[in-house]
């Protein structure tokens, strides 16, 4: 894991930390901007669940897909029927 | 995200998929070490997504990592196109060779367009400038250009400017031409000058009315041609002298003969329906015989027809060449006496509406004689005529 040790760390996990917290921007039913990711627990086109710390957010519906991601945020689109907290 | 796509295009990439029982895994990891990916569609325990192929290693690495089954779908981009065709030189030579061609053929001239004001005749102005060494298919040369600018302008008179525009391949010839010194005394007019009027003819003169200078001749007196009517020089009583430009009429009393002809012999050309066609094709200035003909021997008119196809209103150096040649035969034919009479009276009323009549002539008789004489017809037309015989002749005066 040569590229994990030469990296430096990220300015975002710093921040994150300190935060802590999670914004969502939900644009209709069709995309959610999602910042304050600790990672993915699952991924599928029907159900989409991402890990925060504290809680996990479920995403549910049709052709669900993550248009984009880094560490800390992603865009996830498709049909979105349901947004369930799971603590 | 054109730039983007150009930009991936460039580096290359690739589609792969992650199998395995939690591909979630693979994801986490992946973005955490800042690898970029997209396109991610997750099915059942089965990732699709699209990464750089500088990434392919790391990703590789990431699914041994997550005990995920690793891949590659198909590959994207210059690098992939580079590794297919590597093998194959000429594909390499050829497109190397086509960009060092396009780049040779683009110094050259491969289309000229003349404009030329209604003085000037385009195909003669081509031929200067083929004469001159500029044609299509010669090598562009900015000094060359400047050259065959001012070579055209000292060679022909009736040029004043000339302007030699070059578009990528194409090249565009303006002309001007020279105002005439006819026009420049025109110009002149409006100066103050002095002239005489002379007479053009030899007669009797029957009318005298002058505006502007001095009468030398009287009514009833006959003059010769070129003889001084009016002078210009007025003189005083005082003995001082003024000098004017001559303005008046002088009209005399003159006779004209006309002899018209026709031979009793002639040759007329008759077409038949036999043609001869020739084409040739020209490509970047040379051309192939697309026909294989030569030309035909005996009588034969020629008629030549140039296609020029254009795209986008650009001419291309590509023509088509169609020379059509048509068989005449000769024939010797007798034209009779009341034949020559029609045309020679037909030739004569268009020789008195264009020569004779006019606002300051008056016909007053009119004879004619109509014979054959030496294997011609002939008709000879005497006419007593009395006209404005002046014409102004300018002095020219140093002060």
């Amino acid at each position: 894991m040569k590229r994990q040790q030469k990296r430096p760390p990220a300015q975002g996990n710093i921040l994150m930390d300190k935060i802590s917290g999670v914004y969502m921007n939900i644009c209709g039913n069709k995309e959610v901007i999602f910042e304050g990711s600790r990672g993915i627990v699952e991924y599928n086109e029907n159900s989409i669940k991402i890990n925060t710390g504290k809680y996990i957010v479920a995403f549910s519906g049709r052709g669900l897909h993550i248009r984009c991601m880094n560490e800390f945020s992603l865009v996830i689109a498709g049909f979105i029927t349901s947004i369930e907290y799971i603590m | 995200m054109l730039i983007v796509k150009l930009l991936r295009w460039i580096f290359g990439y690739f589609d792969f998929e992650i199998r395995g029982k939690f591909p979630e895994r693979f994801l986490n990891l992946a973005v955490r070490n800042g690898l970029n990916l997209w396109n991610m569609r997750g099915e059942k325990e089965e990732l699709h997504a699209t990464a750089k192929i500088a990434d392919k290693n790391t990703v590789g690495l990431f699914a041994g990592k997550t005990e995920s089954e690793f891949i590659i779908e198909k590959e994207h981009g210059l690098p992939y196109l580079c590794r297919i065709y590597k093998s194959r030189l000429g594909l390499l030579a050829g497109l190397i060779i086509g960009v060092a061609l396009s780049c040779w053929l683009s110094g050259f001239i491969w289309n000229i367009e003349v404009n030329v004001p209604p003085e000037l005749n385009e195909y003669e102005i081509r031929d200067q400038l083929r004469e001159l060494g500029f044609y299509e298919g010669v090598r562009y040369d900015s000094d060359s250009i400047d050259n065959i600018k001012r070579k055209m302008k000292l060679n022909d008179e009736r040029i004043s400017w000339v302007s030699i525009n070059i578009f990528g391949t194409n090249a565009v010839v303006e002309l001007s031409p020279k105002i005439s010194a006819e026009n420049d005394r025109d110009d002149n007019k409006n100066k103050k000058t002095v002239s005489n009027l002379k007479s053009t003819a030899d007669g009797t003169i029957t009318k005298i009315n002058v505006h502007n200078g001095t009468a030398v001749v009287e009514i009833g007196e006959g003059v010769r041609k070129g003889q001084l009517l009016v002078s210009g020089i007025m003189e005083y009583n005082d003995g001082t002298n003024v000098m004017a430009d001559s303005e008046g009429t002088v009209y005399a009393k003159t006779s004209r003969t006309v002899t018209l002809s026709v031979p009793k012999e002639y040759s007329k050309a008759i077409t038949s329906d036999e043609y001869v066609y020739k084409r040739e094709f020209s490509f970047f200035g040379i051309s192939f015989p697309i026909t294989l003909c030569g030309n035909p021997s005996g009588e034969y008119y020629k008629k030549e027809s140039k296609l020029k196809p254009t795209l986008f209103g650009n001419s291309l150096p590509i023509s088509i060449t169609e020379e059509k040649w048509q068989r005449y035969e000769t024939k010797k034919l007798t034209l009779s006496s009341d034949n020559a009479k029609k045309l020679l009276d037909n030739r004569l009323k268009l020789y008195e509406m264009f020569m004779l009549y006019s606002d300051q002539r008056t016909v007053i008789s009119k004879k004619s004689k109509f014979e054959e004489k030496n294997n011609m017809y002939c008709l000879t037309v005497s006419y007593e005529v009395e006209e404005n015989i002046c014409e102004k002749s300018y002095i020219q005066v140093k002060e």
